[in-house]
């Protein structure tokens, strides 16, 4: 951020430096710079007063060229209308002297004109430079406002306020101060005027004065000449006179520019203050502008990021929004449901209907059934009929043909009769001849009638076999059709059963449906109350419980059919059961209306529970939604649902170790608080044992101490008593173990020593026997190995001093004698045999035997002691 | 009449998942720095994405952050990173008082050895993941001190079915912030990746 705005700043400066080369561009093209100025002229230029934000090339190409010389401040292209004002009395009041022209002969005249052009060249160019420093003043005053890379509407009005008119207060104060500047030249350029015109004048005289000099002879030439000689002094005179008061005033104007100097030094310092104030300002406006920047740029980034917020909850929004139609269209699918359930409810009660005119047709089917029993009986019973027919007519055919064969007999006995007539009429004559042949005639007679008589019989029979043939085939095709009939209605009606049976499965199945969509649907409503569960299963039980009605009323349909159909052969033989039948029939029927009254009122408790369950779903879809929308947020936070996603972590992490120092060192400090915990336990009993011994040692204590140190020995000793107790209490067994190894260590060092030291005494003593010399160890350092050695022959109590010892330092590879008194005793043994012989022992021994030549009897005895010895 | 050449870019799953990996490196780094997490002197100064960001000298925690951007890297590439989590616990309490989290979403459409068409170039890429970095560094304005010894954890979401590499990783929770403030920052997108950065901290964690 810091960077965009660091670049930011660096744009409007470099804006700002682009717009102010434009500015100059245009201050250049109005004023129409002209490049015919050269070096010299500009050099010329009088000292310009530097405005704020005024550069050096700003104020060096800002001339005029003498075409544009006499051009207005309008024309000179000043927009400021301050400035316009500033330009315009400036060009009043900064008219160019109007002197006396010069003498158009002399080349003093010449060179003076000269002089005076360059002077009005001069003041033209003041004058042009001014009005440049005011417009680029005027430029300045706008490139400061885009240099300080401020927006051209300031936030802050009253800064920007404030700041023009410190500008408008600058400018003025440099408008003044070159206002003052200008008049200063305006007088000195009067001044010099009134100079040249002195010095013209004098001129003029010396010019007439040489004149009249060359005219010396004549006497009024003379005169004129003291006249004007005198005419010369007093102008000489008067021109003294002017000179010493152009000095004063030259002074005066010195000091007024001294003055003005100082007054433009201090605007100056006020300008430099202001313009460091204003530095200052621009800085805190240019970091109010960053601040503004920055705030801006959050609260950009802020509200960018509240939209993505507001965009991402419009989406959420929308989707709970697709979600709740989606519900909606779910809760209308469930109302056409629960209209489709009532429509099947109205179907169910048609099916009712029908199930009540099935039982109608079951009980018709029975009646049939018990017709076609009895129509089977009459079938039988025509059958009989039939075979009884059979047997008629065989008996027909039989009684035919004993007709035929009685016709015959009756035929072949007519004509016996004939014959017999014949033969009669024959035997009539014969009669008398014949007598006996009468009787024979009268029983063939008999015979004959009996004969038609059975055949008159016969013939009535065969009708009325006939008649009852007839009769018993038409009932047999009545029974027929009966039967055909019977069996065309047992075969509807069994047809009528499979669509029941068919439409009860398709019922189950819709059942099974329904449970598995209100189980679905109860998954879905999990913010469901245990009600409106409850509900639901009440509802499914209602619904099973109806199912199970149909289904137990069609069962026992099915058996009263089988049943029906079992019985339907004995009804016809049982009148009375069919009967009874069929008043259970009308019971029936009368329990299905009752049935149909309840479920329509179950139908009605169904409706309102219903609309109840639409009230308890808008609850729980509220309570869904509220849930979904915490649950989104959970998930925008970075929960996770355990059941597509897995948070993992390295077991061994920071925070992990972290965890576990922090639980070693409370561990730790754990332990030193039961350390300090135990400790002071002890102390606490220390001092209570110490308090039970008895106060008077404590008084006696205080009484001989009485001091505070002593306490603090006491308490020390406590201290470490305890801290004995405490902190090596667990190591007094290794302590006591150490102190035991260490008293040995120390017998055993002693008795080194002590042997060590019995020793050495004895090898003193057989060295100083045996070699004559006691030796001694001179320094305790045993590094410096310096020995004393003194001879037996010296006297006792002279033997450790520095008079009758050598001393000798021993090194690694030779020994030195140290220089004694005593060694200048023995300098010329020195000399011979340790200097030149390099031998200590030759030394010592020659040392021994002068002292034992110088004291025999003194060695004798010692020597004859040793002598004695050995 | 000149006609403008579209410049298609291309970027594989290889060079997206170096991307998004090395990003998350920088940012756990500047997130560590900034917020005090380890001590400043063990942090070293590195010219990335045009940006000078500070990254961690300590052996160990670079070690830890290796091994888990390693395994980073291998989900990126099989498309099975959900978000990856960097939580700000107190040692104290273990309250987990700030955390950070990158949502990463994936195009499944990638295949590994396939280049796709990017939406932006790799310039691009960089100038927005800078511009995520800075704002990063620029959160420690408005995120509240933390004047506790503070620890921190990595955590990250993968698909159900992705399988653990080996012991060293365990299933955890997702440790969120209790009554946490929510600043969401900058997202950027490699075409395959893309990942959107959060930050929810404890208004007072000094309480």
């Amino acid at each position: 951020m810091s960077n965009k705005s660091a670049a930011g700043t660096a744009e409007a400066s470099s804006a700002s430096a682009a717009k102010r080369r434009c500015c100059f561009q245009e201050t250049s093209s109005s004023v129409s710079l002209s490049s015919s100025f050269g070096s010299e002229d500009m050099q010329n230029l009088p000292p310009k007063t530097p405005l704020l934000g005024e550069t050096a090339g700003l104020g060096a190409s800002a001339g005029v060229s003498t075409a544009s010389a006499a051009a207005t401040p309008m024309e000179l292209g000043i927009r400021d209308p301050v400035l316009k004002r500033y330009s315009r009395d400036y060009s009043r009041s900064f008219q160019p002297p109007q002197g006396p022209p010069p003498p158009p002969t002399s080349a003093m005249s010449n060179r003076l004109a000269l002089q005076q052009q360059q002077q009005q060249n001069r003041w033209r160019q003041q004058s042009g430079t001014f009005e440049g420093d005011s417009r680029s003043s005027t430029t300045s005053s706008s490139d400061f406002i885009a240099a300080a890379g401020l927006p051209r509407q300031s936030p802050a009005p009253s800064l920007l306020g404030d700041r023009r008119q410190q500008q408008q207060q600058q400018v003025e104060s440099n408008v003044k101060i070159n206002g003052l500047q200008m008049r200063l030249l305006a007088e000195e350029s009067a001044r010099k005027w009134q100079r040249i015109e002195a010095d013209q004048q004098i001129h003029r005289l010396r010019d007439e004065n040489i004149r009249l000099q060359s005219r010396e002879g004549s006497t009024e030439e003379r005169s004129r000449l003291a006249t004007v000689t005198a005419e010369l002094q007093t102008v000489r005179d008067e021109y003294q006179d002017y000179r010493s008061k152009t000095q004063r005033t030259l002074d005066d104007c010195q000091r007024n520019v001294t003055r003005l100097n100082r007054e433009k030094l201090e605007l100056e310092e006020r300008a430099t203050a202001d313009k460091e104030r204003l530095a200052l300002e621009l800085k805190e406006a240019r970091n109010r502008v960053f601040e503004l920047t920055s705030r801006e740029l959050r609260m950009t980034e802020e509200a960018r990021m509240q939209a993505e917020i507001r965009s991402k909850e419009l989406s959420e929004w929308k989707a709970h929004l697709a979600e709740r139609e989606a519900q909606l269209e779910e809760s209308s699918k469930l109302q056409a449901r629960v209209n489709e359930l009532e429509l099947q409810a109205k179907l169910h009660e048609s099916e009712r209907a029908r199930l009540k005119s099935a039982n109608e047709a079951i009980d018709r089917y029975e009646q049939v059934r018990q017709q076609n029993a009895r129509l089977k009986e009459q079938l039988a019973a025509a059958k009989q009929i039939r075979d009884d027919r059979l047997v008629l007519e065989e008996e027909n055919r039989s009684l035919r043909g004993r007709l035929e064969s009685a016709e015959s007999r009756a035929a072949t006995l007519a004509a016996d009769l004939a014959a017999a007539q014949t033969a009669e009429a024959k035997q009539s004559d014969r009669s008398a001849n014949q007598s006996l042949t009468a009787d024979h005639w009268s029983s063939e007679s008999a015979r004959l009638a009996s004969a038609q008589r059975e055949l008159a019989l016969a013939t009535a029979g065969r009708a009325e076999l006939q008649i009852a043939v007839s009769a018993a085939e038409r009932s047999l095709s009545e029974s027929a059709a009966a039967q055909s009939e019977a069996e065309a209605k047992i075969q509807r009606l069994e047809t009528e059963l499979g669509e029941l049976k068919r439409r009860l499965r398709l019922l189950s199945r819709e059942r099974d449906m329904l449970k598995e969509f209100v189980a679905s649907y109860l998954l879905d409503c999990t913010l469901g109350g245990s009600g409106s569960e409850q509900a639901y299963l009440q509802r499914i039980s209602n619904m099973e419980s109806l199912l199970d009605d149909y289904k137990r009323q069609l069962d026992e349909a099915l058996a009263e059919k089988s049943s029906t159909a079992s019985a339907a052969p004995s009804r016809l033989s049982l009148p009375v059961e069919s009967q009874q039948q069929q008043q259970q029939a009308s019971s029936r029927l009368s329990l299905g209306e009752l049935a149909s009254k309840q479920e329509a009122s179950l139908v009605i408790e169904l409706r309102q529970q219903i609309t109840e369950l639409h009230k308890r779903l808008a609850a729980a879809e509220e309570d869904k939604e509220m849930l979904a929308a915490r649950e989104a947020r959970l998930s925008d936070l970075g929960d996770a649902d355990p059941r597509f996603t897995r948070v993992l972590h390295l077991v061994q992490n920071p925070a992990q170790e972290a965890e576990e120092a922090r639980e070693n060192e409370l561990a730790e400090l754990r332990k030193k608080l039961e350390k300090a915990l135990t400790r002071c336990e002890k102390l606490e009993e220390k001092l209570k044992n110490r308090a039970a011994a008895g106060p008077a040692d404590g008084e006696a204590a205080a009484a001989t101490a009485g001091s505070s140190a002593a306490a603090t020995s006491v308490i020390g000793d406590m201290t470490r008593d305890v801290s004995m107790i405490v902190g090596r209490g667990d190591l007094l067994a290794e302590i006591e173990r150490l102190k035991t190894e260490l008293d040995r260590k120390d017998l055993q060092k002693q008795r080194q020593r002590e042997a060590f030291r019995t020793n050495t005494e004895k090898m003193r003593e057989a060295v100083h026997r045996l070699l004559g010399y006691r030796v001694q160890l001179e320094s305790d350092n045993p590094s410096e190995r310096l020995f004393r050695i003194s001879s037996t022959y010296v006297d006792f109590d002279e033997q450790d001093s520095d008079k009758t010892s050598f001393l000798f330092r021993l090194n690694d590879d030779n020994v030195d004698l140290l220089t004694t008194d005593y060694v200048s005793e023995w300098q010329s043994d020195v000399r011979h045999y340790v200097q030149e012989r390099n031998s200590v022992p030759a030394f010592l021994a020659t040392v021994t035997l002068n002292y034992f030549g110088s004291s025999t009897t003194l060695v004798s005895s010692s020597v004859m002691g040793a002598t004695t010895i050995s | 009449m000149p006609v403008a050449q579209k410049t298609k870019h291309a970027i594989t799953l290889k060079g997206s998942t170096k991307t998004v990996s090395e990003f998350f490196y920088y940012a756990v780094n500047s997130i560590l720095y900034q917020r005090g997490i380890y001590p400043s002197e063990s942090f070293s100064f590195e010219q990335k994405y045009g940006l000078t960001v500070l990254v961690t000298s300590d052996e160990k925690l670079k070690a830890y952050l290796i091994k888990i951007l390693e395994q980073v890297k291998q989900w990126l590439s099989d498309l099975v990173i959900e978000k990856l989590v960097l939580v700000i616990r107190r040692v104290s309490t273990q309250e987990v008082v700030e955390r950070w989290q990158f949502d990463i979403k994936c195009d499944k459409s990638a295949k590994s050895d396939e280049p796709m068409v990017a939406e932006k170039d790799e310039k691009q890429v960089k100038k927005d993941i800078a511009d995520v970095i800075r704002q990063i560094v620029a959160s420690v304005t408005f995120l509240p001190a933390l004047d506790f010894q503070c620890s921190f954890e990595l955590l990250i979401y993968c698909d159900k079915n992705t399988e653990l590499p080996s012991g060293e990783w365990a299933d955890t929770g997702p440790q969120l912030v209790s009554n946490s403030v929510e600043v969401k920052l900058k997202s950027f997108t490699t075409s395959i990746h893309k990942v959107d950065s959060l930050v929810a901290y404890k208004l007072n964690p000094n309480e």
